[in-house]
């Protein structure tokens, strides 16, 4: 198991590539499903007050 | 020239809001399975390269990473070219959608581009590198489009405007490969050692392979998301996507 | 065409009454480029390798200075809007812009450079060589900002923007623009670069403009 993360000497590079690829797609799955609930939830808001909420959609 | 009936129809904003949400589900968890099979099996199951030792499986993200920075890109510029010829403006949100993805990805492919040049060229970055170059470049121009698109207050003018960029800047992505590439090899810069893959073993291959395919559909789910976001916004009066908001799906 | 020569001579006439604008370029190119060679301390032979290159950025950069005035001032009076309400081609009011703002902006710096080139240890051919990648380069990076001027004009902060939208597509010009002068500057023939920046030039030439008039089209109010 050591072995295994120590990856023959180059740890120092396998592991933070891996990390970094992770977190990004993480982030990319979570933003982007962020983005269409808040896209809902602006939309909702502007047809209750269809001119208060106008400036806002633009982000 | 016009559209084929079958794409007039996809390319209907209800419609297309539909089919996305629910292709997405699938293509979304089949690549994130294939993601996770490509990582065991390019992190544990391939043997080490006899002159790169286990600094190779940087290959097993950095590549998919590089390769969608391109398609995306690809993507981008015709989804852009697409509505400015046909004024599609689904196709403006496919763009739109694609651009902070493929931001990424460049990203992505940069950062582990230098973290595997370090141990192998002994620097994380080398300027005489026609691919590095590019690829940066490439950063610069999804960052142009998305800053050009955010800045715009009419989203319709956003759309033109920026999709002129993306088409401009895909004319000019393979010059700028060819002209650095053409730069650095009359250039004497640092000797690289880009070690050649002759012909990469099966045992090497196949997790790269399922990495890829698995990058590819996991990025297709996340810039569906994003598009039906993208398309809401830009339906945002009509009827449908009231009664698409109001049942809160 | 004869509307193309007038919008050319009116660009002429309000960049001639803006005088101070064409000194402050060229101060800027004639300055940074010393400054560089004064700070950095160079031994000759290295300074004259290290020419191409600085003269090329700061010519590149304080062209970027003059690069806002191609769209902008039009854009807040609103005379670029009765431009394209008129007949006149926006693709060809784009050429002439941008003929107007090179001749303005670009040309002194390539008349100028022989001397810098001189300064900075450069002889033989590169004093010629430098000035012609630079008469080839420069209007092909006008044309280029042609379109990202058209595109950002009607931002109230478009000026960086601006200058991060021609930066990633300048690169082949600069790049082959400094690799010619370096040839030259080694005693080597510079034919290649050359030729390709005016192949770059030529397709500048035929495309951007067109790319500039739809980016007008599409950003005027």
């Amino acid at each position: 198991m050591s072995e295994f993360l120590a990856m023959g000497g180059y740890a120092a590079f396998v592991w933070p590539c891996v990390g970094l690829s992770f977190a990004i797609l993480a982030g990319l799955l979570l933003t982007a499903r962020r983005r269409l609930r808040g896209v809902h939830r602006r939309i909702r808001h502007l047809n209750v007050a269809p001119e208060e909420g106008a400036w806002e959609l633009r982000a | 020239m016009r559209l084929p009936n079958w794409l007039h129809k996809l390319a209907s904003p209800p419609h297309f809001y539909r089919i996305a949400g629910r292709i997405e589900p699938w293509m979304l968890w089949s690549g994130l399975a294939a993601i996770a099979v490509g990582a065991f099996g390019g992190l544990l199951l391939a043997p080490p390269d006899y002159q790169q030792g286990d600094a190779y499986r940087i290959i097993y993200f950095h590549v998919p990473a590089a390769y969608l920075a391109m398609q995306l890109y690809a993507l981008m510029a015709i989804g852009s070219a697409i509505g400015l010829v046909w004024r599609m403006k689904l196709a403006y949100a496919i763009s739109a959608a694609t651009a902070p993805v493929g931001l990424a990805f460049t990203g992505l492919a940069l950062a582990t581009g230098m973290l595997w040049g370090k141990p192998m060229w002994g620097a994380y970055w080398s300027w005489g590198d026609a691919r590095l170059t590019s690829v940066l470049v490439m950063f610069f121009l999804y960052l142009g489009y998305m800053l050009l698109h955010a800045s715009l207050e009419e989203r319709s003018t956003a759309d033109r405007a920026a999709g002129i960029l993306a088409v401009v800047g895909v004319v000019n992505l393979p010059i700028i490969k060819f002209s650095v590439e053409w730069w650095s090899s009359l250039h004497q810069g640092p000797t690289i050692s880009r070690l050649a893959a002759p012909a990469i073993t099966w045992d090497m291959l196949w997790p790269l392979l399922v990495m890829i395919v698995g990058a590819v559909l996991f990025s297709l789910a996340v810039t569906l998301t994003r598009a039906r976001a993208e398309v809401l916004l830009r339906e945002r009066g009509a009827r449908w996507v009231r009664d698409v908001v109001a049942v809160g799906a | 065409m004869r509307i193309w020569l007038t919008v050319l001579e009116q660009e002429f006439i309000i960049y001639f009454k803006k005088w101070i604008h064409i000194i402050i370029n060229i101060g800027f190119f004639l300055v940074s480029t010393s400054l560089f060679s004064i700070v950095a301390g160079l031994e000759p032979e290295l300074l004259a390798q290290w020419g191409a290159g600085v003269i090329w950025v700061v010519a590149f950069l304080s062209m970027l200075l003059a690069m806002p005035l191609l769209f902008q001032p039009d854009r807040d009076d609103g005379t670029l809007d009765l431009m394209l309400l008129s007949t006149v081609d926006p693709a060809w009011l784009a050429l002439a812009k941008a003929g107007a703002n090179w001749c303005v902006f670009g040309l002194p710096l390539v008349l100028l450079s022989p001397l810098l080139a001189a300064s900075y240890g450069m002889e033989g051919t590169a004093l010629l060589v430098l000035p012609a990648t630079l008469a080839l380069g420069t209007p092909a990076l006008i044309l280029l900002a042609t379109v990202a001027a058209a595109l950002t004009a009607g931002l109230r902060r478009g000026v960086g923007l601006l200058a991060l939208l021609v930066l990633p597509l300048a690169l082949p010009v600069l790049l082959f623009g400094v690799r010619g002068t370096e040839l030259a500057v080694d005693g080597l023939p510079a034919g290649a670069p050359l030729m390709m920046l005016g192949a770059f030039l030529f397709v500048a030439v035929g495309l951007l403009p067109w790319a500039a008039g739809a980016a007008l089209r599409a950003t005027a109010n």
